[in-house]
């Protein structure tokens, strides 16, 4: 009887327990809002790869593409002296123009030069 | 571009561009561009000489050389592109209706679809709500947004109006707007993600501004005015969202901007404008409604400072003071004329966006002075005697002629220019003065301004047409 009773109770307090963690499920659950996506949708373009690699610097033609803006030819300037420094067979071109070179130019840095440091950015 | 012609390039940015060079490389299809940083902390403030930058450099060398000649891994040669989350709505679930908009303003945030600032929900219910002010169908396409290139529809526009607070009777302005940034020619990138820092001017004119009750009188910059305040808003928080834009990852602005909630939006005081109405002046009806959209100073980046001319409630002002003053400031600034280039950070000569306070106006109507008149008076006082250019600037405009970087009807005027007793014009055209009559009585004439062309594309300044409207007479 002693045991029935201890099986009464341990039933009575999981019920109770299952009833309260649904109604607190039902309490959090109680408001739903649905809002929509303020995000546009982006086209991508189709993904490229990197061209491969050249293997070595000497004996290339290295393009250096420089934006105007101000200091960042003396930056470039010091990188084309380190890279002569250290491949005396190396020819450095540079090229100065917008951010985004126009056809003709950027035809003329592809025809001229092997790789090409593009120094646009910030 | 170079790589697509294929050649192999590195660029190199400052560590602090690194994010932005790498959105910027996914954006034009190629994530797995090889990137070589430069410490930003370094770079800025030694760039002034070699000697001084030499260090960078010589740190830059054998990354930029790994760079050059590492093989690409198989991770980079075969690049997989960024995964775009797409869902169309979202449901938040809470407790009660509070803590819901609590987590919806929360989540927004964290997935940079907000400015900062609350956000009202856009409900399906509040969307549709929003779309019954234009007869424009949502799946309507008006352009894609730099600097991701977002596509933007009537419905994105209208989900970020709701959160923005607007009106749908203001919509048809939002969209308007938006369609003049979207424009082909109208240089968006620049003014969004750049380091400069600008802003826009977002200017409404005819006869809807007075239907939704626009401030265009005593503090027309300020608060307190629904439309000015959401229209304004809603751009700013559709161009988050359909440009995919934030800052310090691909809007650079350095110092942010003066109005980055609102923009500087406001309507042209056409009570008190003694001319033409701005739109109408440019060739539209009296009775169309349109916005125009520009691109102006931050008023505290340092690039380009705003002026004021005169006017107000303190200093006495005489008209001929203010235009004395206008005409000195536009024939003074000409720090950046030896490096005007197009495509470039300083691309081209300025083009004005002058507040003409009504008093001044209509002093100047008294004298029968009209826009017109006004923007000629302005353009030819404003002509540098061949004589005070230094030689780089004389270089400067050789080059500008030359390259085809002046308008093709004023080579002539430049080239009489370009000698002993000749002058040179310090701007493009006349128009590149654009006058609006805004503010109350009293009031302030005060000028914005930036390039008349952006460094990507040539428009800095577009005027678009109202339509679409279905809650106001104006703009259908």
């Amino acid at each position: 009887m002693k045991k029935n009773l201890i099986w009464i109770f341990i039933a009575t307090a999981a019920a109770t327990l299952l009833f309260e963690y649904s109604a607190i499920k039902s309490v959090e659950a109680a408001v739903t809002l649905e809002v929509l996506n303020p995000r546009a949708a982006i086209k991508p373009p189709p993904t490229l790869a990197p061209t491969p690699r050249v293997t070595e610097l000497p004996g290339k033609r290295v393009g250096i593409y420089w934006n105007y803006k101000p200091g960042g030819n003396n930056f470039w300037n010091v990188v084309e002296e380190l890279l002569k420094d250290k491949f005396p067979t190396t020819t450095i071109l540079r090229y100065e123009g917008p951010f985004i070179p126009g056809d003709d130019l950027a035809a003329k840095i592809v025809k001229e030069c092997d790789t090409i440091i593009y120094g646009v950015g910030d | 571009m170079l790589e697509k012609l294929g050649k192999p390039v590195v660029l190199v940015v400052t560590d602090n561009f690194a994010h932005d060079a790498k959105s910027s490389a996914e954006d034009n299809g190629m994530p797995t561009l090889r990137i070589v940083t430069v410490p930003a902390d370094q770079y800025y403030k030694r760039r002034v000489s070699q000697e001084e930058v030499r260090p960078v450099a010589v740190n830059a060398l054998n990354p930029i050389i790994d760079a050059l000649t590492r093989p690409l891994t198989k991770a980079e040669a075969n690049p997989k592109p960024k995964e775009i989350n797409a869902a169309s709505s979202i449901k938040i679930m809470a407790e009660t209706h509070e803590l819901a908009l609590w987590k919806f303003n929360a989540m927004y945030l964290d997935n940079h679809w907000a400015d900062g600032l609350p956000l009202l929900p856009p409900t399906p219910d509040r969307v549709k709500w929003m779309l019954k002010g234009t007869s424009r169908s949502p799946r309507e396409v008006i352009g894609t947004v730099a600097p991701k290139n977002g596509v933007a529809t009537i419905e994105k526009i209208a989900i970020n109006a709701v959160m923005a607070g607007a009106k749908p009777e203001y919509l048809p302005v939002i969209i308007a707007a938006m369609e003049g940034l979207t424009d082909k020619d109208y240089d968006l990138l620049h003014v969004v993600a750049s380091t400069g820092s600008f802003s826009l001017a977002i200017i409404v004119t005819g006869p809807i501004a007075k239907e939704i009750k626009m401030n265009s009188g005593i503090g027309f910059l300020g608060y307190g005015w629904q439309a000015n305040a959401s229209i304004g808003r809603a751009v700013r928080l559709s161009l988050i969202n359909t440009g995919h834009l934030w800052p310090a990852e691909n809007d650079m602005a350095l110092v942010g901007r003066a109005s980055s909630y609102t923009f500087q939006t406001f309507a042209e005081n056409e009570e008190n404008n003694p001319w033409k109405p701005y739109h109408v002046s440019l060739g539209f009806k009296p009775e169309d409604s349109c916005v125009t959209v520009s691109t102006v100073d931050s008023g505290f980046s340092g690039l380009l400072p705003a002026p004021v001319f005169g006017g107000g409630a303190v200093r006495p002002w005489t008209t001929d003071g203010i235009m004395d003053r206008i005409i000195k400031f536009i024939s003074t600034n000409r720090e950046g004329m030896t490096t005007w280039r197009r495509g470039t950070a300083i691309p081209s000569p300025m083009k004005y966006v002058l507040m003409f306070h009504p008093e001044f106006a209509l002093e100047l109507n008294r004298r029968n002075f009209d826009r017109e008149k006004l923007q000629k008076y302005f353009y030819e006082r404003t002509f540098v005697p061949y004589e005070e250019l230094s030689p780089k600037e004389v270089e400067s405009v050789k080059r500008r002629v030359d390259a085809g970087e002046v308008p093709a009807d004023r080579v002539a005027l430049f080239k009489e220019g370009l000698k002993p007793g000749g002058k040179i014009p310090l701007l493009n055209k006349p128009e590149d003065i654009h006058i609006i009559v805004a503010g109350g009585i009293p009031g302030y004439t005060f000028g914005m301004h930036y390039f008349a062309e952006g460094p990507y594309k040539p428009i800095s300044h577009l005027t678009k047409l109202i339509r679409g409207a279905t809650l106001t007479q104006a703009g259908r």
